[in-house]
């Protein structure tokens, strides 16, 4: 039996959704980066307002959104494009 | 700051109206120079001082008028000086002048392409989290003090100093430009998931096997 993370992934539709349009290089890096979230490594930078709740951490050209107020749970709500500097 | 490119001007067609301001910084530009660890406080007696934000508000609206492409483009040039002068120190503030363009580029887009709703999110931003937007004044303040400030930086100590600001306040901006950006498209929690407990179940679940 493999090893198990830390905390529970719970992976939300979008979140899947955006994965899936991404390159294999990155999706490799935004693994890791979840892996390390998963077994408390690394923490984001909470986002503000109205969603004060969510978290954002940088992964290259994108960026994840996740939540982990819940205990045992990391919740990986999406991952996007970081905008392009150049307009 | 709406447009922090509109009052940089780097390729020697500085205006009376950019050359006032520039003046009325200088003295906070001084304090950073002595503790950019202070920057903050700095930036919240940049914010209470009224002619500098008078001649602010002014070069704002100039800068409406003004063609904004190549205010942007030399407010980008303005970005690579300053990241070279870093690189030649030896220090990295790559990652934290791309999130600062991320933001700025954001707000313009979002001024350019849709004005009533970049309104609409920063009043109710401004509104209903009140000491959050204060705070981002003071983040966005303290942001362009140290850009300005880092050409002015004469000791490699002062320019790493500087650049260890910047990445923290960077970060902190960029918490900011994240939350308006889902604002701005009203996001919302879908509530439906796919739970995995090892690397095998995540593959899985992303769709990787």
């Amino acid at each position: 039996m493999s090893e198990q993370f830390k905390h529970e992934a719970w992976v939300e539709n979008r979140f899947k959704k955006s994965f899936r349009n991404i390159d294999v290089e990155h999706k490799n890096l935004i693994i890791e980066k979840m892996k390390q979230l998963l077994n408390d490594e690394i923490q984001g930078e909470y986002l503000r307002g109205p969603y004060k709740g969510l978290k954002k951490v940088r992964v290259g050209k994108y960026r994840i959104l996740y939540s982990d107020h819940e205990p045992c749970r990391v919740i990986f709500h999406d991952v996007r494009p970081r905008e392009s500097a150049y307009i | 700051m709406i447009f922090p490119f509109s009052f940089i001007d780097v390729e020697g067609s500085e205006s009376t109206l950019s050359r006032r301001f520039n003046k009325s910084i200088e003295r906070y530009i001084r304090l950073v120079l002595e503790d950019p660890s202070n920057v903050e406080a700095v930036a919240v007696k940049l914010l209470n001082d009224e002619e500098a934000m008078l001649l602010l508000a002014s070069k704002m609206i100039d800068s409406i008028r003004r063609e904004t492409e190549a205010s942007w483009r030399s407010y980008l040039g303005f970005l690579g000086i300053v990241e070279e002068k870093f690189r030649d120190a030896g220090i990295d503030v790559g990652e934290a002048l791309e999130v600062v363009v991320e933001h700025d580029g954001w707000k313009l887009r979002s001024l350019m392409e849709d004005l009533p709703k970049y309104t609409d999110i920063m009043v109710r931003f401004f509104v209903n989290y009140r000491d959050e937007a204060e705070r981002y004044l003071v983040v966005s303040f303290a942001l362009f003090l140290l850009l300005v400030s880092s050409l002015k930086a004469e000791t490699p100590r002062q320019l790493r100093a500087i650049g260890e600001k910047l990445a923290g306040l960077a970060n902190e901006l960029e918490s900011y430009l994240v939350t308006f950006m889902l604002m701005e498209e009203d996001y919302k929690v879908e509530g439906e998931f796919e739970v995995a407990r090892s690397p095998e179940e995540l593959s899985k679940v992303l769709g990787l096997e």
